[in-house]
């Protein structure tokens, strides 16, 4: 059957040629309606998961930026805290036994390390640094193996 | 004629599509460009230390310790022109420790040489520490000594 012969049985059941076209316009919008109704609903929740994977990759590339790095571990920091002021203490006594003397401050030997303090009073002398919470005091003739130590674990790469 | 457009709802979803795949390219590149400065700053410590052997080789010693920006004059003849130790992100200082007690279990180590590398991204020092393949790196987060043998 071709169209032509198709539609002109169709308008032949049909009581009238106005009828023809109220049932034509019925089909289509029953056509219509289940297929526009669904996809408009399912496109919202669509949206709010792609909303929800968009935030959670918002929130955790800003968390990755702005936290702390696991790999610098607070202990690391401390550890090359106590051999840096290993290797101060070594230039202070080599400038002491040369000159008889202490520096009035590091920056003389150019040894000044930003967060340590250095204060000196006669022949005596005291370094503090801060790290976090904790403060590392070495004052001139205590024993220094504690400081040396810093060395061995930074060059084993084994720190607590 | 055909009316239909795109909804709000589509178009919501065409830009938080978008808004996903910025998420996950733009860390991607961040990375990318950090490698790509650490590789640089790396560059820069092999030339700092070629340039220092060489004037041991001339002199017999290493330039004293630096404040941090300062190329030590005794350096420049062997550093590539327009060497800085100021960069845009990144500061470098020349570092000569004496050492007259020597260093645990290497007591006759008399001198410990080092660039301190200085940045505010914790993430650049990580790639810096990371690429570093010499004996001895510490520091903090923002500034770390590479100790050059």
């Amino acid at each position: 059957m071709t169209p032509r012969e198709a539609r002109k049985s169709t308008l032949s059941a049909s009581e009238s040629p106005a009828q023809y076209f109220e049932e034509i316009l019925e089909r289509e919008a029953t056509a219509a309606r289940p297929r526009t109704l669904p996809r408009r609903l399912s496109q919202v929740p669509l949206l709010l998961t792609l909303l929800a994977v968009a935030i959670s990759l918002t929130a955790w590339n800003l968390i990755g930026t702005t936290g702390n790095l696991d790999s610098l571990r607070a202990g690391e920091e401390e550890v090359a805290t106590r051999f840096t002021l290993y290797l101060i203490v070594q230039t202070l006594e080599l400038y002491r036994d040369s000159t008889g003397t202490l520096p009035t401050e590091l920056e003389v030997l150019n040894v000044n390390e930003e967060g340590v303090q250095y204060a000196v009073s006669g022949n005596a002398y005291e370094l503090r640094a801060k790290v976090g919470e904790r403060e590392i005091v070495y004052r001139s003739g205590e024993d220094m193996s504690e400081l040396a130590r810093a060395y061995e674990l930074l060059s084993r790469n084994q720190i607590q | 004629m055909n009316r239909r457009g795109v909804t709000f709802v589509e178009l919501m979803i065409v830009v938080t599509i978008l808004g996903i795949l910025a998420n996950v390219a733009i860390p991607k590149v961040q990375d990318v460009r950090r490698r790509a400065e650490a590789a640089s700053v790396i560059a820069d410590f092999h030339a700092v230390r070629a340039a220092a052997f060489d004037r041991f080789a001339e002199a017999e010693t290493f330039p004293s310790s630096k404040g941090w920006g300062q190329v030590p004059a005794e350096l420049m003849a062997s550093l590539p022109q327009g060497f800085t130790f100021q960069l845009p992100n990144v500061t470098y200082r020349w570092r000569r420790w004496s050492l007259p007690n020597g260093l645990p279990r290497r007591q006759r180590q008399s001198l410990l040489l080092g660039l301190q590398v200085r940045t505010d991204d914790p993430r650049l020092m990580e790639s810096i520490k990371g690429l570093y393949g010499g004996p001895l790196a510490f520091g903090s987060a923002t500034q770390v000594t590479l100790v050059i043998e």
